[in-house]
């Protein structure tokens, strides 16, 4: 409770909760939001620029690409993908770290010794270049790109759990529990877990921003998921090559790309400091 | 210290032996090379006899060990889409790489490290505010985003710079620019935590008890403590830099490793994707481990342990 209170008086926080919130619900609502279809093309309004522009319309406020479709209603579907797929890769990456993290810490031994030396192994790699190596020979796609951003960033979870699992078993209710013949599940799920799990969050918080570049940066490749389901990053590669004559269809996607990322790591320090 | 550093050194080896395991595995999962390079017509006994000749009628593990073997002789295969020595062409790349990421972080470190030690020694001032707001969308801000921005402005409407290639000094400017600015970010604001957390502990009451100036208070306890974990972070982010080339690269044509790697994606050309992946984690690797070792002698805590 004085965590949450600290966190409600912490302006930077708040905001950053405020334009996360905003752009995850008009991701989320866009159908209901938007009159048009993402991929509903008007060639007669090929490159109109946005309404303040002369030769502007207000039915694009923010114009249209190179196939007249609407840019306000691609950024909402392309920040769609962007909240799936960094919740759904730290999801992923966030439960296998934590589970091998904690059973590693918990049960310590060998099995510690062999998952932490594997741990130093992938960490040794960037996480972006782990992804595009695997998604370069597998091939892209929505649940491959989750999947395998997913599997490269469950280190730094399984560290931390790890830390956090050896620091509780310690404690005297860990061993109040074994006195009174609690199972390893048991104390692991009712005694660690709950434990462990606070600076877990603020990891993945910040996390699935770093998610979001990187699927970004991935669909930019040509790497992220297939068209014609817009994606910030692929719309940004495609407003590359009119952006000479059409600049706002590659500046409004990066500008989105930023605001949503700008506000989960606005949120993550918020909670940061609480800890 | 002369056992950490072998220790280490195996532990290069040890994770380089994982890597190759790792792209022969990929390659292989990803399915039969040669139904791509046959015509659909193609007679099946020839299909066999290029599978034979290019040794993929063997069983796996013979096949990693022809694998590894080819590597160590410096034969990677021969690209699809440029018909030569697919680690010639890597190899021929990696300078312009190297090249643009030491750049960025000459860069990068110029302008974070007085940034962060200003934003640290002034807490709460306005140049703080001001410092720790641009790192932050400094980190925020998607790197190939940027790059397309400055080209926008700097190269399309200003025409100052050249939008992309490497064919002149002031080619490096923009896409070195683009790469330093997240990492200013980074450095800002891990120098500037650092530094915070070293001000608060004992020997800087100590000092301060001593009647030390602030200045030495400063520069010579305070920063040469965040120094350490600063410079490691700096260090281990060369391997990540050389790992996002791929992106930052594509947007500027600038010819390193990134951009090639970028072209043997596009044409699948895997013989090209895996030597171009081999050499970056080999690259990687050797960086990690210069910045491990030269820790150790920033350090002098992990020399005795």
């Amino acid at each position: 409770m004085k965590e949450l209170k600290r966190f409600a008086r912490n302006r930077t926080a708040m905001l950053g909760l405020v334009i996360t919130l905003l752009l995850a619900f008009t991701a989320l609502f866009a159908p209901l939001l938007s009159p048009r279809s993402y991929k509903e093309q008007n060639l007669p309004k090929v490159l109109t620029p946005p309404f303040w522009d002369p030769g502007g319309d207000m039915s694009y406020p923010l114009g249209t690409d190179h196939l007249g479709r609407d840019m306000l209603t691609r950024i909402l579907y392309g920040l769609r993908i962007s909240f799936a797929v960094g919740i759904g890769a730290v999801l992923i990456g966030g439960t296998i770290g934590t589970v091998i993290g904690v059973v590693s810490g918990f049960f310590g031994g060998k099995v510690d010794g062999i998952l932490m030396r594997l741990a130093d192994t992938q960490l040794s790699f960037p996480a972006i270049f782990l992804t595009i190596a695997v998604i370069a020979v597998l091939g892209r796609g929505l649940l491959n790109l989750i999947a395998v951003l997913g599997f490269v960033t469950w280190v730094q979870y399984a560290r931390v759990a790890r830390g956090e699992a050896l620091v509780v078993k310690e404690k005297e209710f860990v061993a109040a529990a074994h006195a009174i013949g609690a199972t390893s599940f048991h104390i692991i799920t009712r005694h660690i877990l709950p434990n462990v799990m606070p600076p877990l969050v603020v990891i993945a918080t910040v996390n699935v921003s770093s998610m979001i570049l990187a699927e970004a940066g991935l669909s930019f490749l040509g790497l992220g998921v297939r068209p014609p389901m817009p994606t910030l990053g692929q719309m940004l590669s495609e407003g590359r090559q009119v952006f000479s004559i059409a600049w706002w269809n590659a500046v409004f996607p990066g500008l989105a790309i930023m605001l949503v990322v700008l506000g989960i790591n606005l949120l993550g320090d918020g909670l940061a400091e609480g800890h | 210290m002369g056992r950490y550093i072998l220790g280490r050194l195996l532990q290069a080896f040890a994770v380089l032996f994982a890597v190759s395991i790792g792209i022969f595995l990929l390659i292989y999962l990803s399915g039969d090379p040669v139904s791509t390079m046959v015509p659909l017509n193609a007679r099946p006994s020839d299909v066999e006899a290029i599978r034979a000749y290019f040794g993929l009628d063997k069983p796996v593990h013979i096949q990693y060990i022809l694998f590894v073997r080819n590597a160590l002789h410096g034969d990677l295969g021969h690209s699809f889409k440029y018909r030569q020595d697919s680690l010639k062409l890597v190899l021929h790349r990696l300078p312009a790489t190297f090249t643009l990421a030491v750049t960025s972080v000459i860069l990068a470190v110029a302008v974070a490290l007085p940034l962060g030690i200003i934003s640290a020694t002034r807490r709460g001032t306005v140049i703080d505010n001001l410092a720790t707001g641009m790192s932050l969308l400094g980190i925020s801000t998607p790197g190939f985003w940027l790059g397309i921005l400055l080209i926008l402005l700097f190269a399309e409407r200003l025409r100052w710079l050249p939008p992309s290639g490497r064919d002149s000094p002031s080619s490096l400017i923009l896409p070195a620019v683009t790469m330093a600015a997240a990492q200013i970010g980074m450095i800002t604001r891990l120098l500037r935590r650092c530094m915070l957390e070293a001000l608060s502990q004992d020997y800087i009451t100590t000092a301060r008890a001593k009647g030390l100036k602030e200045r030495s208070i400063n520069y010579g306890h305070a920063l040469r403590n965040a120094l350490i974990p600063t410079v490691t972070v700096i260090g281990l982010n060369l391997g990540t830099l050389i790992g996002g080339s791929v992106i930052i690269e594509t947007v500027f044509a600038w010819p390193g490793v990134g951009w090639l790697m970028n072209e043997a994606i596009s044409a699948r050309d895997l013989p090209l994707i895996r030597a171009d992946v081999l050499v970056m984690a080999v690259v990687i690797t050797f960086i990690n481990l210069a910045v491990d070792v030269s820790y150790c002698y920033l350090d002098p805590r992990i020399r005795y342990q």
